[in-house]
């Protein structure tokens, strides 16, 4: 490392107008990361153009700023009330309510945060120091491996949301990656299950499904009576129990930041994957993985290393090829243009101080991230003890006004109402929302691999098992597919029998 | 557990209906298209169709072999005339015509500072929340709030 840069950059950061700066940026990406459909790519776009004015070290500060603030502030309404903020937030909720439920929202935070922050410092490192090896490998991703890769994220999630019962969990995957061929298709134009209705030519967007799923029925439920929550009492927070937590788990956020990291490099795959896959990680490693769905800290700490270490994989793409890892960082890649930065090969010879001055920004926002968050939080928590008569319609509102402002269409709130009915459904049913949003995020990049790939092998299909990296996840597909059929009952057999006999 | 099952086995009939739709309407557009199905708008949609039509047959399969077909519809039909009957499913079906009323009709209709007061305050007098005055009063400061934030400080139009 070069320490002249290193220093420079440090002592531009700590100078008041810079921290500053900082300090409301990172507030301003907790606040948007907290609100239900106000997503992290949204507060980099939001404040993108409050930044044209800025010098550009001060401007790219601020974003990175806000982006780390916006995917750890998605914790927060993932804690208390089960509604993600953003869709990184998603794997959050699985455990995250559970614990807020029990009475420790602040304490849930406390360790989301600091496993947010710790995620952040890897993704970091990650950035100083895997930008060209990394880059490399994610270059070696075709088409037929993003493919499998889509229907690998989707399967994972289906089978470690599911509890008991992965079949449900794919049914729910697959429901979702059909929600989202609808509209006009990306390579021939072709208008598919329309039904000749004009707002459903671009798409079935993202957002609006994300709030229906999650937040409708979570609404549903508080506005009636006899089903409303109990007032929950939130516990006063204990730092060293926190702190505790946090240390007991460090292998889990090395393993889930580090997922994330690679996860981030690979081009358009993003924070919410990241989180889906730390966390069933920590699931499939854990000594207790009965206790994930119900409350675990591990699910939660894992979750949200993994998202927020994705940050620093998604920004390696981004600098050394212009190609961004996620959505916020595509905006990032824009702002940075706007700037009048180039970002890729040439960075490197162009501005070779970059790579360090983006990495102190990231390090310094994380620490800043954790205070701001436990600052916050103190008002946050107390949203557990407003009724929910009164808080609910609330929230509505807001998850109206969050579907709305991405492309200002009354059609996407009509959206929420329709796919909180699916949400309620599906949750009655006992079918877990979370697979069918991956499949949504993840459609669009299985139906172009798919077709891209069939196109490139004359439709034969067989690269997608012979070829290196999609062997790997084509083995991995296969293997849980047949382990739901009971494909290896005679194994198991095989094995009690050895163990009898001796 | 009972319950799931005959859920599992009207659904998994439902969604087989789906995925028989789906790979059809798939195929018409491979049709329409013309050129090589695997390259054709419809290839994904058809093979996820195929997938869910094999899944909705595992999960038919299994409630058929924990309860069989008569009892499976039977438990439903006596679910569903309970349930429609519940206080819990009136109650429901209040708070989602409430819901559909500022969507539908509401927010399309109306300016955001409107449409919004008359929900907040008819919400929480239908659900005795609170106080008619308090109701007055959060009704102001959360329209009021949204208003700066979204309106004043970041010029982004509301609904």
């Amino acid at each position: 490392m070069d320490w002249q840069y290193f220093l420079g950059v440090l002592h531009f950061v700590l100078q008041p107008m810079s921290l500053l700066t900082m300090v409301l940026s990172v507030f301003f990406g907790l606040i948007v990361g907290m609100l239900p459909g106000l997503t992290a790519t949204m507060a980099v776009a939001l404040l993108t153009g409050l930044t044209y004015k800025l010098s550009n070290e001060v401007a790219i500060l601020s974003l990175v700023a806000v982006y780390i603030g916006a995917i750890s502030g998605g914790c927060q309404s993932a804690i208390l009330m089960n509604i993600p903020g953003t869709p990184a937030s998603a794997a959050t909720a699985v455990d995250g309510f559970p614990i807020g439920q029990r009475g420790e929202g602040g304490q849930g935070i406390f360790v989301a945060t600091g496993a947010s922050c710790v995620g952040t410092l890897i993704g970091t490192l990650s950035v100083l120091l895997l930008t060209p090896p990394l880059a490399l490998l994610a270059l070696k991703f075709g088409a037929f491996e993003f493919f499998l890769l889509a229907l690998f994220g989707v399967m994972i999630c289906g089978q470690l949301t599911a509890g008991t019962d992965p079949l449900k969990g794919w049914i729910s995957g697959i429901l979702g990656l059909i929600v989202s061929t609808v509209g006009m298709d990306g390579m021939n134009a072709h208008p598919r299950f329309t039904f000749g209705m004009i707002d459903l030519m671009s798409g079935v967007p993202l957002i609006p499904v994300m709030i229906g799923l999650f937040g409708f029925p979570e609404i549903l439920y508080g506005l009636v009576s006899s089903t409303a929550r109990a007032q929950v009492k939130t516990s006063s927070l204990e730092m060293t129990k926190g702190l505790g937590i946090l240390i007991k788990n460090k292998l889990n956020m090395l393993r889930s930041s580090l997922i994330g990291i690679v996860i981030g490099i690979i081009p358009g795959v993003g924070e919410d994957v990241a989180g889906w896959l730390s966390y069933w990680a920590a699931k499939k490693s854990s000594k207790t993985p009965e206790e994930f769905g119900k409350g675990a800290y591990e699910g939660v700490v894992a979750a949200e290393s993994g998202n927020n270490a994705c940050i620093g994989g998604a920004l390696i793409p981004v600098l050394s090829l212009a190609v961004p890892g996620s959505a916020p960082a595509a905006v990032l890649l824009a702002a940075l243009w706007l700037h009048g930065l180039r970002p890729g090969p040439l960075l490197m010879s162009e501005s070779p101080g970059f790579v360090i001055d983006i990495s102190v920004y990231m390090a310094i926002s994380a620490i800043t991230m954790v205070f701001l968050a436990l600052v916050v939080s103190k008002v946050t928590v107390k949203i557990l003890t407003v009724r929910s008569t009164i808080l609910m319609p609330i929230v509505y509102v807001l998850c109206t006004v969050g579907a709305f402002v991405i492309s200002n269409n009354i059609f996407d709130i009509y959206l929420v109402f329709i796919f909180g009915l699916v949400g309620l459904l599906l949750r009655e049913m006992s079918y877990p929302a979370a697979p069918f949003l991956l499949g949504i995020i993840l459609g669009p990049m299985a139906d172009n691999s798919l077709r891209r790939a069939l196109v490139l092998s004359s439709g034969d299909p067989s690269p997608f098992f012979t070829r290196p990296i999609s062997m790997i996840f084509a083995g991995a597909i296969i293997l849980m597919a047949l382990s739901q059929l009971n494909a290896f009952g005679w194994l198991r057999k095989l094995l009690v029998h050895e163990e009898l006999k001796e | 557990m009972e319950k799931q099952t005959h859920f599992d086995f009207v659904t998994s009939i439902g969604l087989m209906i789906l995925s028989v739709v789906i790979v059809f309407d798939s195929y018409r557009m491979a049709k329409d298209v013309g050129g090589e199905l695997y390259a054709s708008p419809g290839m994904l949609p058809m093979f996820l169709g195929i997938l869910l039509l094999l899944t909705s047959v595992l999960l038919l399969r299994r409630s058929i072999r924990s309860m069989g077909i008569g009892n499976n519809a039977a438990g439903f039909l006596s679910w569903f005339t309970g349930f429609i009957k519940s206080r819990m499913a009136r109650e429901m079906a209040l708070g989602a015509l409430i819901l559909a009323l500022y969507t539908f009709i509401l927010a399309p209709r109306m300016p955001f500072w409107a449409s919004t007061s008359i929900f907040l305050i008819l919400v929480m007098a239908i659900l005795k929340a609170t106080s008619f005055i308090r109701s007055l009063l959060i009704t102001a400061l959360v329209v009021g709030a949204i208003y700066a934030v979204f309106k004043m400080i970041f010029h982004v139009p509301l609904p």
